[in-house]
């Protein structure tokens, strides 16, 4: 046992007796050791503070800078060049001492005078410093500093004089004045100016932070002032400063403001582009009251490790840092909407400033400027998500190597046919060598066909670029492909194959635009498509060319269907589905065929549940039935399964608005099954994570339907928290947020059912208000969604017995609703405008809407009518009652319970034909389906 | 020997050079009476070294560091002494609150007893080396050291009184 393990041994045994029994039993025969063990427990109980203490406090002498050192006699009075009267220093940074002096001539002013250390190799600083002081003195601009003058002291030491500004950093003006987030960029704005007058004329600042950037007073207006330019620049770069703390409190002893590449291996390798990082770390400031690095703990360990984050890992982005009360008012705003101000815009500017590749940086101050110009106009930024563009560029050098081959080979095809013309022409004994080069003109073209189908191939099928934000680069590649196709086909006017892949080109390049929402753009290549497949068609050709041709048509149902063209659509599905049933007749088809087959059947299930057609049912059943014959094979591909939980949750969702709730739970709970697996697989993919809330938000319906609100309330929650975070991911991809909204609505709704209908209230508050702020496609499923969350208003207010404020909401609902919802929210709205005594209004839209269909217009047609008959007595009022509640059943009105339960019918509970008639039902407001398109 | 073979006191020179070059431009710039903080030095060594190919390790730099520092001290306590021996007095005024800074600790002596430490127990006087030299906090010098806290906390009582056994010895 070594000293150090019987001396802790020693001291774990509280027990005096214990401790020498084991001390005798160790040091056995061994007097000396045992000596030195109790003179080590002596010395333990007397260390007391010994080394508990830096060195320099134990030893402060050692360390103590000795008066001989500091040779340079200078300080408060000392002149200066005969007119410069130092007054007192006010700051300390890597290249000397700044003082305050007072100019005696030509003028009488006060000056800063910054005084350059020696240092050891002062002649070849002070050199460069004289070439630095010529250029900053070059600089003219108001929101610089100016230079004024420079010289040398007595014993040799360059000193510069500089305008002196009286002012405060930047981010202490902002904070104090409690400026807004757009006075702050406009202030903002004004540097990034300046620092691009600078940059122009070669000057690099080297050291923004925020106490180089005041603001002075100027005729009562704030004007920045960047002051310590180029200055700061020392031998040693900036890593002088670290040592000492100046005791200023100021952040000179850490490294927090310096950019990656100074904190890197050479720290002198700065350029401009370190400029627009500084000024990235001073907007981040500006923005969130924090810089993006700093040291908790203050302690030398926290500063390696803050070296480390500047140059390694990214600071959250601006809306990420959690700000606080305190911070949000100094913005004049609260921490929520600071966020939400903050979130993607701002962030994205203001993490594009801190990349760490300075290549991956705006490449000037000016550029900066002008992304917070477009920032500040609302119009789209040019920054993207951190490394976005990065991203984009990767992929797209990625995919520029086939392309260029593909191009290559093109001209070299075309070069070769050219040279087959000019060798024919030749007399006969050329003959060989002109067959040569048609052979290889011929060997040019396959190659050159292979490989701009390779490059359509890599474009349409990387797993990168089919994410969402990624569409435009794959569109723009996709673009690029086309002419390629074209001048292939041009070559080859009568080459089935060579048009074939040239429809297919358009075709993708028409599910790209569609994609995107540029629908006119689908049509037109679809159109092109179809023109070329039926060229090809006019002679005997293969299935592929047919099996292509109906793609394409299916793809312009879905087009039409989008356009809201419901007859087109219909036709051009039909037209899809008898080629494709021709072409598989009664030949065993593969995945690849069954998937055309099944979405077609599923889009077209779609349409017809649109066009309120009976039959969509058996579209859904025969999709899911292909794609349950195909499902045991060992060919089967993600993208296969994804369409299968597709079609399930359709048929899922037909049969729940068939009141068919276990086969619906059923279908549904396979989808979920299916869906669940794939976003194992990959978890973050958008698309997955959008078709899983989906699934889970119809479960939530069927949950409902059967009555169980709570378990309904726990799906929907969970789908719409889903649906949010990929709003927010993707805040340009409109569909998510506009799912988002619908599933929302819904979440909320089952938050009043289930007791809470204030939050309810307050929720949809904020989806009414985000829409608003939205403001875009104000008619079909946004108009729905609008005025289903209006609608979900309404049904909280009269649960909190805000029956005016109610009526007010149902109004608001059919202002909003598109025409096929309009209806219910009208005899929504007269109900409760019987209930508040309006029986003129009220009856006149039950007369208008008396001829309608619904069961759900229906139902409250009945309520409207029996609240009038209970006022007025009158026995027309209660007949017409039973008469619409008759028909609503008869429509299939199937909830017993809330039709015995509703206190809207208690005047009709005692006539005998009602008890005649009692049965089901539904209930109101319409939950949003969440169905898919695929 | 390649570079990445080196020890710490292969090391020790360009740590040492780099220490004494750091704190003579400091020395330079800063006003008289004005103290440096070791752990600073240590620390901006590490920032400006670090990054040179050939340490192993954060431990192996650390070390190396400590070493150094511990050589700048016993060099200058040296010549201190040396210039006592000279006999030039100052006298001391006293200031109403303002001590002037004492030496709580003879550095040359202290440098013989870790040395002692050394050859009984190297971890313990690696500890002492990272946390007093290096300026390392407890559980940073723990993690280098590849043991607990708490371990680091026992070892470091060891050291604290094997030391102080030593070195407080003269005033018993």
């Amino acid at each position: 046992m070594s000293d150090r393990e019987l001396f802790l041994e020693l001291l774990d045994l509280p027990d005096p007796a214990k401790r020498d029994r084991l001390l005798e039993e160790q040091c056995a025969g061994d007097a000396v050791r045992k000596q030195r063990m109790e003179r080590l427990f002596r010395a333990h109980g007397r260390a007391g503070e010994f080394l508990e203490g830096a060195l320099e406090d134990l030893s402060p002498t050692l360390l103590q800078v000795p008066a001989t050192a500091t040779a340079c006699h200078v300080g408060a009075g000392t002149v200066l060049a005969g007119r410069y009267s130092l007054v007192r220093t006010i700051g300390r940074g890597g290249m000397g001492v700044v003082w305050i002096a007072e100019q005696s001539e030509p003028v009488a002013r006060p000056v800063a005078i910054k005084l350059i250390r020696p240092d050891l190799d002062s002649a070849a600083t002070f050199a460069r410093f004289a070439t630095e002081r010529q250029t900053l003195a070059m600089m003219d601009h108001p929101n610089i500093a100016k230079v004024f003058d420079g010289g040398t002291t007595e014993d040799g030491r360059p000193f510069v004089v500089m305008e002196l500004v009286e002012g405060v950093p930047i981010t202490r003006f902002c904070d104090e004045a409690c400026l807004g987030l757009d006075e702050r960029l406009e202030l903002f704005i004004t540097v990034c100016r300046a620092i691009h007058h600078a940059h122009q004329k070669g000057i690099i600042h080297r050291d923004l932070k925020p106490s180089n950037v005041l603001i002075a007073q100027q005729d009562g207006n704030p004007v920045p002032k960047i002051i310590d330019f180029g200055v700061a620049k020392t031998t040693q770069g900036r890593l002088d400063s670290l040592v000492t703390s100046t005791g200023h409190g100021d952040m000179i002893g850490t490294p927090q403001y310096w950019s990656p590449e100074q904190a890197g291996l050479n720290p002198h390798d700065v350029d401009t582009r370190s400029d627009i990082y500084g000024l990235g770390l001073l907007l981040y400031e500006l923005l969130t009251g924090r810089p993006p690095f700093s040291v908790e703990s203050g302690g030398p360990i926290g500063i390696v490790e803050l070296v480390r984050a500047i140059r390694e890992t990214d600071p959250p982005p601006p809306s990420e840092t959690g700000p606080d009360a305190v911070r949000s008012a100094a913005r004049r705003t609260t921490p929520d909407r600071l966020v939400r101000r903050l979130r993607s815009d701002l962030d994205w500017i203001t993490m594009k400033c801190l990349e760490k590749d300075r290549n991956r940086r705006y490449e000037s101050a000016d550029g900066l400027a002008a992304d917070l110009i477009r920032y500040l106009a609302d119009e789209p930024v040019l920054a993207g998500p951190p490394s976005h563009a990065y991203r984009l560029r990767k992929l797209a050098r990625k995919h520029r190597g086939p392309l260029a081959a593909a191009a290559a080979l093109v001209l070299a095809m075309i070069g070769g046919s050219v040279g087959t013309t000019f060798g024919m022409l030749r007399a006969a004994q050329a003959e060989t060598e002109a067959r040569d080069h048609e052979r290889v003109a011929r060997e040019r073209f396959v190659l050159a066909q292979a490989a701009v189908n390779a490059y359509l191939a890599a474009i349409t099928e990387d797993e990168e670029l089919k994410r969402a934000d990624h569409h435009k680069l794959r569109m723009r590649l996709l673009k690029s492909a086309l002419p390629f196709y074209q001048q292939l086909a041009a070559e080859r006017p009568n080459d089935p194959e060579q048009l074939l892949a040239q429809a297919i080109a358009y075709r993708r390049h028409a599910e790209l635009a569609r994609e995107m929402g540029e629908l006119e753009s689908a049509r037109v290549s679809l159109e092109q498509a179809e023109s070329i497949i039926r060229v090809i068609l006019r002679k005997p050709s293969s299935p592929e060319a047919r099996l292509e041709l109906a793609r394409v048509k299916r793809r312009l149902a879905d087009l039409s269907a989008d356009r809201g063209d419901g007859r087109t659509a219909f036709v051009e599905y039909l037209a899809a589905i008898a080629i494709l049933e021709q072409v598989v007749g009664d030949q065993p088809f593969g995945p690849a065929v069954g998937m055309d087959l099944a979405r077609t059947y599923n889009n077209f299930g779609l349409l017809l549940d649109q066009e309120r057609q009976a039959t969509s049912g058996e579209q859904f059943e025969r999709a899911v039935q292909i794609m349950e014959n195909l499902a045991q094979r060992s060919d089967v591909t993600v993208e296969f399964l994804e369409l299968h939980s597709v079609c399930l949750n359709n048929l899922g969702n037909h049969l729940i608005e068939g009141q068919r709730f276990a086969d619906a739970r059923r279908h549904l709970d396979r989808a979920l099954v299916l869906t669940q697996r794939l976003v194992q697989d990959d978890p973050n993919s958008p698309s997955l994570i959008q078709k899983r809330a989906g699934i889970q938000a119809n479960l939530a319906r069927v949950d409902e339907a059967q009555g169980d609100a709570v378990a309904a309330r726990r799906g929907m929650e969970a789908a719409a928290a889903a649906l949010k975070s990929l709003a927010d991911r993707f805040p340009h991809h409109a569909d998510y947020r506009l799912q988002w909204v619908g599933v929302e609505n819904n979440a909320a709704m089952l938050q009043c059912e289930t007791g809470d209908p204030m939050g309810a209230l307050v929720r949809h508050d904020a989806i009414i208000a985000r829409m608003a702020a939205i403001a875009e496609r104000p008619q079909g499923l946004y108009a729905d969604y609008l005025s289903n969350a209006h609608a979900g208003r309404a049904v909280a207010l009269q649960k909190l017995n805000r029956q005016a404020d109610a009526a007010e909401a149902w109004k608001q609902a059919v202002i909003s609703a598109p025409d096929e919802v309009r209806p219910l929210r009208e005899s929504n709205h007269a109900v409760i405008l019987a209930r508040l005594g309006h029986h003129d209004a009220a009856r006149e839209l039950v007369t208008k809407l008396a001829a309608s269909e619904s069961r759900l217009v229906v139902y409250n047609l009945a309520c409207a009518c029996a609240i009038l008959h209970r006022s007025t007595r009158a026995a027309g009022d209660a007949e017409q009652a039973i008469t619409f509640l008759k028909s609503a059943i008869e429509r299939g009105y199937a909830r017993r319970e809330v039709i015995e339960q509703d206190p809207d019918l208690e005047g009709l509970r005692e006539r005998p034909d009602y008890l005649e008639l009692v049965g089901r039902t539904m209930a109101e407001p319409r939950r949003t389906e969440a169905p898919f398109k695929s | 020997m390649g570079p990445d073979s080196r020890t710490s006191d292969d090391a020790v020179p360009i740590v040492y050079d780099e220490l004494r070059r750091l704190a003579a431009a400091h020395l330079a710039q800063e006003p008289a009476g004005q103290t440096l903080t070791a752990t600073a030095l240590v620390h901006e060594a590490y920032l400006r070294l670090a990054s040179m190919p050939g340490w192993t390790s954060d431990r192996h730099f650390f070390n190396a560091a400590a070493l150094a520092m511990r050589r700048i001290l016993v060099d200058r306590a040296r010549a201190r002494r040396s210039e006592k021996r000279g006999g030039q007095r100052h006298r001391v005024e006293l200031l109403d609150s303002v001590r002037d800074p004492v030496d709580r600790l003879d550095v040359l002596e202290f440098d013989e007893a870790l040395e002692a430490l050394a050859a009984v127990d190297a971890m313990a006087a690696e500890l002492v080396h990272l946390r007093f030299f290096a300026g390392m906090t407890r559980d940073r010098a723990a993690q280098l050291l590849e043991i607990s806290p708490r371990q680091a906390d026992r070892v470091w009582a060891f050291a604290k009184a094997w030391l102080y056994d030593r070195v407080g010895a003269l005033d018993d």
